[in-house]
């Protein structure tokens, strides 16, 4: 499906956190969208779910408003997966993944044919099948990562957004992760994900959207936008785009002097 | 002695936990249809008891006369009220236990049990009650509907559960210092001993009109609340997931309120405050049915009904030469259990 925004502008409470952010997708695509702390990434996500409301401009999915599309018809549209990872009661991984087929009419206890299969090829492709009837309170928290990950997988939405889903993941899953996206991605779906991982964003995305203080500063491909120059300007830091035996790997060299981090450290030293 | 639906040691539970794990991964101790089938059994024969026992003997009523009169106008109503009260005690401590997604969450919580005490203190103060019998449910009625509009008003439509909490906490300080102004200022002794009696809890000498006066708020709350089980389920993963879900977090929240609302508090209004029951409820199905929210709610209403007739039972069969109430038999065997509960999370919470 095809996800648009249009020059957006977010505020929490009374604080503007986007402003200026655009983005279009295209169903196939694997997007990144990448930026400093505080950039406003969660928060694009989060608007793109339809959690929250542009205060001006807008998001398109298929040529029509967000605010147009039915809550039932979302859910089945666009899968979401929150940065926060939490699971209240100790319910088994097997009923947290098929919480996903909530919009699909099905559910943990009524699962049946297509809702059992996607539940199933979930928790295969996040290697979980071992620990389905486990409780979701007693995994590590990179197992409560893939389990919430699956749920998002067994949505089976067109759109799939994930806020840092690697985070916490040891590197064989990371791995594992960033082929499945890059699967479903090829199957059709729109994939876009935050991330802070430069080098696997540039291995595993088509585009890379750089975001800093809630404006989208750049859009495209990762040899043009991991460039020393934007590097520089977004982070502070001076690094640079490599290929070792043809796999792409951000290397950071140092902090500049007009990196946020340094620019407070300084303004600290000199009170 | 009833029979039991749940294994009463750790290494039966354990065995029961093996063998039900035959793909349907419910993650319940024993499969959840025979849970709640056992429960359904247990509630039915908990009914059938309270109808059978009484001061007056024990079995049904042959033909006419003065057990006819017995069973109909007195054994039936309370087993009814018993029912009613305890369904709507449990089921709405399940979802708001499910809702504010806290273990230790109960119906009191919301400030409605609080309002309809008020409600049916200001009825015995004023003399109304003296007046006529219907005026004591009908002011707890109105005080518990009020005191959950002023909750919802006072948390707002679309907050977290904490404002919830919070909104319901200062509803119940608010209620509790009338009440104790309505004490204080009783006209007589007579008046406030009445008062305080009444909120102690009790079924006895209730009649048909308190069962048709809280039946039908009874049964609204209860069927508004079985429809939130989904979206219970869903925000165990948090507010952001359920709405990705799907879930309408606003009707969410309105429906489980006013559900438990109506329940809770057209309960109260007819029984006084009973507490614990929709505290612990929960926590004994929960090694039964398993975690779900939404398998909870309708086992929370049936084993609630099964708990206050039978509690309701015991006393009547206690050789006292006072009556003790049902809230008060409620408190002292739930109080020790929610104790056994703080020890229990404290040592879960420890490393």
């Amino acid at each position: 499906m095809k996800l648009e925004v249009q020059d957006i502008a977010v505020a929490l409470g009374r604080r503007q956190v986007l402003g200026g952010a655009s983005l279009k997708a295209a169903a196939g695509e694997m997007i990144a969208i990448v930026g400093p702390n505080g950039a406003g990434k969660s928060t694009l996500l989060r608007t793109m779910a339809g959690l929250l409301r542009p205060i001006a401009g807008s998001v398109l999915l298929e040529q029509r408003d967000l605010a147009h599309w039915a809550r039932a018809e979302m859910a089945r549209a666009i899968a979401y997966l929150p940065q926060a990872r939490a699971v209240h009661w100790p319910m088994t991984v097997e009923n947290v993944v098929a919480l996903g087929r909530l919009p699909h009419g099905s559910g943990p206890g009524r699962l049946r044919g297509a809702d059992r299969s996607a539940v199933d090829s979930a928790l295969a492709s996040m290697d979980l099948t071992e620990l389905r009837t486990r409780p979701a309170t007693e995994l590590s928290g990179g197992e409560l990562a893939r389990a919430l990950v699956a749920r998002a997988l067994a949505q089976e939405a067109q759109v799939l957004l994930a806020d840092e889903p690697t985070a916490g993941l040891d590197p064989a899953h990371q791995m594992a992760l960033f082929e499945k996206l890059r699967q479903i991605a090829a199957d059709g779906c729109t994939v876009i994900v935050a991330l802070h991982d430069l080098s696997s964003a540039a291995r595993y995305c088509d585009r890379i959207v750089l975001l800093k203080n809630g404006r989208t500063l750049a859009d495209g491909p990762p040899d043009v936008v991991l460039s020393s120059e934007w590097l520089a300007e977004v982070y502070g830091i001076e690094a640079r785009l490599v290929r070792i035996d043809g796999l792409p790997l951000v290397v950071t060299a140092a902090e500049l002097p007009c990196s946020a981090v340094n620019r407070s450290r300084a303004a600290g030293g000199a009170n | 002695m009833l029979p039991r639906p749940w294994p009463n040691s750790a290494a039966l539970a354990r065995a029961f936990r093996i063998s039900s794990l035959n793909g349907t991964g419910t993650g319940a101790w024993i499969g959840e249809r025979w849970a709640v089938v056992s429960i359904t059994v247990v509630a039915a024969l908990a009914f059938l008891a309270s109808l059978l026992v009484g001061p007056t003997g024990f079995g049904l009523p042959s033909g006419g006369g003065v057990f006819g009169i017995i069973f109909w106008e007195i054994r039936m109503p309370r087993a009814l009220l018993g029912a009613l009260v305890g369904a709507a005690l449990g089921m709405s401590g399940a979802a708001l236990q499910g809702y504010l997604r806290n273990p230790l969450a109960e119906p009191g919580l919301l400030g409605v049990t609080g309002g309809a005490s008020l409600g049916a203190v200001i009825a015995i103060h004023s003399g109304a009650a003296g007046a006529f019998a219907a005026a004591l449910p009908i002011g707890g009625l109105a005080g518990a509907g009020l005191a959950a509009a002023s909750v919802l008003m006072l948390a707002g439509a679309h907050t977290g559960p904490l404002t919830l909490i919070l909104a319901g906490v200062a509803m119940s300080s608010v209620a509790g210092a009338l009440t104790a102004l309505a004490v204080n200022l009783s006209p007589n002794p007579f008046a406030s001993v009445e008062i305080v009696f009444w909120m102690l809890g009790s079924l006895s000498d209730r009649s048909l009109v308190h069962v048709w006066l809280a039946s039908p708020f009874i049964v609204a709350g209860l069927l508004l609340l079985m429809q939130m089980a989904k979206g219970l389920d869903a925000l165990a993963l948090g507010e952001d997931a359920a709405f990705n879900l799907g879930i309408n977090l606003r009707a969410l929240r309105v429906i489980v309120v006013v559900g438990s609302a109506l329940a809770v508090g057209a309960a109260t209004a007819v029984a006084g405050a009973i507490g614990f029951v929709g505290l612990i409820v929960p926590h004994i199905l929960r090694p039964i049915v398993g975690y779900l929210p939404s398998r909870l709610i309708a086992a929370s209403g049936l084993t609630g009904a099964a708990l206050v007739l039978m509690a309701d039972v015991v006393l009547r069969l206690l050789p006292t030469s006072v009556d003790i109430r049902l809230g008060v038999a409620t408190a002292i065997v739930g109080a020790p259990f929610f104790l056994w509960l703080v020890l229990k999370s404290r040592r879960e919470l420890l490393p």
